[in-house]
């Protein structure tokens, strides 16, 4: 039994000196996780109008077809089309936020009874901040439903143009 | 003494975060907080305005401080990016000759104003940059 075991000793490979790597290593890895970025940034696209690009385009052709506009103010959140006027206003909610629930409610509303409408206008006041731009923006864009197979996005309207609010009294 | 495990470990760390790295730095340190979206669309390298708490750097020079830009609030744009802007775009063309869709992404802190934001969109549409991309903090679509 002792013997066996000598033997096995004696026959076990040299170690290898990793000193030289293990430098390496423990160099390398607190640099990498500096470097390493945790939130993974994604990007929302947008479509500026070229310069000289008019408001008014032909009155006719816009008669019929809706224009979905989202109108972003300090105290509300309003749902309009830009030919037959607001279409719903949502207040905030108790806890003073955008109450992003029923109006992506309403969103899909419109999408189901227009499906191959992207277009969306969001007009904002001046003071309004970017947050609070980007998180209507995403609500917009988009529906998460929430589902026992895992999360999926439901369309809505993807293609986001911005611009100025009007004034409350028009 | 062994180390084996300790180089196994080692070694997959490294792997991990070398394949993890990701081309684009979050620039701006503290001053940059980004806002959050359920987005999944990956960044691009294109062009980067940068705007923080205090200043716009286009490409991480300095342009122009944000009072400035909002100080001469009846000017629908800011000059000084435009012009900047302008002088990228013809550098841009003279290398690689001229294209039709010029992308260009802004990394703005969430606090910036929409007053603010409409004029950095006014500038990069005059210097004939029409794709504007936002960059956003991806909360994934698992999350809450």
């Amino acid at each position: 039994m002792r013997r066996g075991r000598r033997q096995g000793l004696s026959t076990e490979p040299p170690e290898i000196n990793i000193t030289a790597f293990l430098n390496l290593m423990v160099v390398l890895i607190p640099f990498l996780l500096m470097s390493a970025a945790f939130n993974q940034l994604t990007i929302l696209e947008l479509y500026l109008p070229a310069p000289g690009f008019s408001q008014t385009e032909n009155p006719e052709d816009d008669k019929k077809t809706l224009e979905l506009q989202v109108i972003l103010r300090e105290n509300s959140l309003t749902v309009s089309d830009k030919n037959s006027g607001p279409i719903k206003a949502y207040p905030l909610t108790s806890t003073g936020e955008y109450d992003i629930e029923n109006f992506q409610k309403r969103l899909t509303t419109i999408k189901r009874k227009n499906p191959e409408m992207t277009r969306i206008t969001l007009l904002s006041e001046p003071q309004i901040t970017y947050d609070k731009i980007v998180q209507i923006m995403d609500s917009s864009r988009a529906l998460l439903v929430k589902d026992s197979g895992g999360n999926y996005f439901a369309e809505l309207f993807p293609d986001i143009a911005v611009g100025e609010a009007p004034d409350q009294d028009e | 003494m062994n180390l084996v495990s300790l180089m196994d470990i080692f070694t997959i760390l490294v792997f991990f975060l070398l394949v993890n790295s990701s081309d684009v730095q979050q620039q701006g340190g503290d001053k940059l907080r980004l806002p959050e979206a359920r987005i999944e669309k990956p960044l691009e390298q294109t062009l980067v305005i940068l705007v923080d708490e205090d200043a716009i750097a286009v490409q991480g020079r300095k342009i122009v401080d944000i009072n400035d830009a909002l100080m001469n609030s009846d000017e629908s744009t800011i000059k000084p990016l435009v012009e900047e802007l302008r002088y990228l775009a013809e550098r841009a063309a003279a290398v690689k000759g001229p294209v039709d869709e010029r992308p260009i992404t802004l990394m703005a802190d969430r606090t910036i104003e929409f007053s603010l934001l409409k004029k950095i969109m006014a500038s990069a549409s005059l210097a004939e940059y029409t794709e504007l991309s936002l960059a956003v903090i991806s909360k994934g679509k698992d999350s809450d």
